[in-house]
């Protein structure tokens, strides 16, 4: 092998112990006999030396509380937009690219509100008519008091007194 | 840097903030490392490291346990820093003057072994900072890691042959860099 073939494996494979065992023994028999590849090995291995001196550092320790906090605040609000996510959902359900599906959805809610509301009102309206009557039919009944009494005006009212 | 248990990672995964913070005591040191020695910056390099635990924390639930945890530190910690490096306006600016340190000490200014070694150190650390970042990259996985080629490949998501030649492209960087021979006075 040629000086520029044994360096370029000094400057890796060589180096790095990635070198075959036939390229380790032939770099080894260079070295033996160059005094310039061996200058070459020499300056990287002080390189090596001087790299690996640069210890690794401590991170600072208000790292971990900012990157903690940070979390934190993402779980929170993770957790609120789950909260959120039901109320959007609904709203893209309904207000969402589906407008026929909307328009049927409200239409409906109106039908069932009508619906309802009408049966709940008719319910309602006969013990007031009825309580109506027999309030009339009260007052006519005790009003001993004729100051009580009040002038309906009606064809049932001149029928009773 | 050491591996982590897979219990460990799954409750983090979950959100456990204490399983979380154990990751970060086993990680931290060789992250921060890395991306100080990429950006040369201590401000940039912190904010390199939160952005780190930030991607590892969002990235851990689909995290598929194929490659090891640590393989795929590296490779945030290192696309990270560069992208952090290259991006940065103020890179210029704040980094460490090492420039100025290898102009301003002079090449036998003490005899004392003790200055001698760490003026050759600060010199050695302006070289460092004229590789390129995948240059440190590459040379930090390999001499302070401990990382075989085929290791780094896989954590830089690059081919085997592209990491011999920036192995051998940056020593040679830094032998042509550092001329003199001077290296030799610090071992």
């Amino acid at each position: 092998m040629q000086c520029k073939e044994i360096q370029d494996l000094l400057k890796a494979d060589y180096f790095d112990g990635e070198a075959s065992q036939r390229d380790q023994r032939q770099v080894l028999e260079h070295l033996d006999s160059c005094g310039k590849c061996r200058k070459l090995e020499e300056e990287l291995r002080t390189q090596r030396v001087l790299f690996q001196k640069e210890k690794l550092q401590n991170a600072p320790e208000s790292l971990w509380q900012n990157i903690r906090e940070a979390i934190i605040k993402e779980q929170l609000n993770q957790e609120e937009n789950a909260g959120y996510g039901v109320l959007s959902r609904l709203k893209e359900l309904f207000l969402g690219q589906r407008p026929a599906f909307a328009l049927a959805s409200v239409f409906t809610l109106i039908l069932c509100i009508a619906i309802f509301t009408g049966v709940f009102m008719q319910e309602r309206q006969s013990p007031v008519q009825v309580n109506s009557r027999e309030s009339i039919l009260g007052y006519s009944l005790d009003n001993g008091n004729s100051d009580l009494v009040y002038g309906l005006g009606t064809n049932i009212e001149q029928y009773f007194f | 840097m050491d591996e982590i248990s897979k219990e460990i990672l799954k409750r983090a995964s979950q959100g456990d903030i204490k399983a979380f913070e154990e990751i970060y005591g086993h990680t931290s040191d060789f992250v921060y490392t890395l991306a100080f020695k990429i950006t040369r910056n201590i401000s940039d390099a912190q904010e390199v490291c939160q952005d780190v635990f930030m991607k590892i924390y969002h990235g851990l639930n689909g995290f598929q346990f194929r490659s090891a945890f640590k393989t795929w530190v590296y490779r945030i910690t290192v696309n990270t820093a560069i992208n952090y490096y290259r991006k940065s306006a103020r890179q210029s600016k704040d980094r460490l003057d090492y420039d100025g340190i290898i102009e301003s000490i002079p090449d036998r200014r003490s005899t004392a072994e003790g200055a001698i070694k760490s003026d050759n150190e600060a010199r050695f650390n302006g070289l460092v900072d004229k590789l390129i970042p995948e240059y440190k990259a590459c040379l930090i996985l390999r001499e302070i890691e401990g990382l075989s080629y085929q290791e780094i490949a896989t954590a830089l998501k690059i081919p085997i042959n592209t990491v011999r030649s920036r192995l051998k492209r940056a020593r040679e960087t830094l032998l042509e860099e550092s001329g003199k021979g001077l290296m030799r006075d610090a071992v």
